[in-house]
């Protein structure tokens, strides 16, 4: 009785179930990219990861000329920058994912969402200017 | 408003009896947001080295991760990556349309932890035998 009587006095007067609200609206027709960016970017990352875990325990075992010699490499900067923008640009789709499942407050799901992305960006721009800064310093 | 009852909803996540399969879908996020911390604290620490590389043994960082919990950390991490990477190739081929039968599903899953163990061990045997 309150619940009508609160829709009356808004003028939002919709006795409907949610369902047939949405029914007839059609899809949103988009959302599909991300699904998928994140599928080519879990595939890259596979590659990524063991070129790092190569890469990290040749340079363990290397000596100190060859990890100078190592650092200079551009490729090792390279692929450096590759690995950690992949995975970086891999994780915010999963963050974002994680976030809109267990937050169901708009206001705070949007600016979640928001926060972590530009986290990300500038997480991302701190990594690649770092190892650039790193391999230019080591000649 | 009228259908705004305190129904039960689906996930009681608390009276399911752990099965591989919730086990490891929960896993896989877990692992996956540890992952990203990790990923992001190299970009932030190789962006630290980069200015104040000089520094480097000073820091709270350093003596952490020289620390055995810090090196516990590290290898935990790495097994979170590695158990991320078998887990996601099974999501992978998933999206392909394969591996979708009870036991098949289960038998992957497994895969995947062994695979996850195996990878780690290895990584870090010839980390200590390059010592």
């Amino acid at each position: 009785m309150v619940n009508i009587l609160r829709t009356i006095i808004r003028g939002d007067m919709d006795l409907r179930t949610p369902l047939a609200k949405v029914k007839g609206y059609g899809s949103a027709k988009s959302g599909t990219e991300s699904h998928i960016l994140q599928r080519i970017s879990a595939v890259g990352m596979i590659f990524l990861w063991l070129w790092f875990v190569v890469i990290t325990l040749k340079f363990i075992g290397a000596s100190d000329v060859n990890r100078v010699y190592m650092v200079n490499n551009p490729f090792t900067l390279l692929g450096f920058i590759l690995f950690g923008c992949t995975a970086i640009y891999h994780a915010s789709f999963g963050l974002q994912m994680i976030i809109e499942d267990y937050i169901h407050c708009d206001v705070i799901k949007f600016v979640l969402v928001g926060l972590v992305k530009f986290f990300c960006f500038a997480t991302v721009v701190a990594g690649v200017v770092g190892a650039f800064v790193i391999h230019i310093t080591s000649f | 408003m009228m259908t705004k009852k305190a129904r039960p909803l689906s996930p009681h996540l608390s009276i399911y009896k752990p099965q591989i399969s919730s086990v490891l879908s929960i896993a896989h996020r877990v692992s996956g947001v540890v992952n990203f911390i990790g990923i992001a604290f190299m970009m932030w620490w190789i962006f630290y080295l980069a200015y104040y590389g000089q520094y480097f043994g000073e820091t709270i960082v350093y003596q952490f991760f020289t620390s055995l919990f810090g090196k516990a950390t590290i290898v935990l991490w790495t097994f979170s990556v590695f158990f991320h990477m078998c887990t996601g190739i099974r999501h992978l081929f998933w999206d392909c349309g394969f591996g979708f039968k009870v036991e098949t599903m289960n038998k992957t899953g497994w895969l995947a932890v062994v695979m996850a163990v195996i990878l780690t061990v290895a990584a870090w045997s010839i980390y200590l035998g390059q010592l």
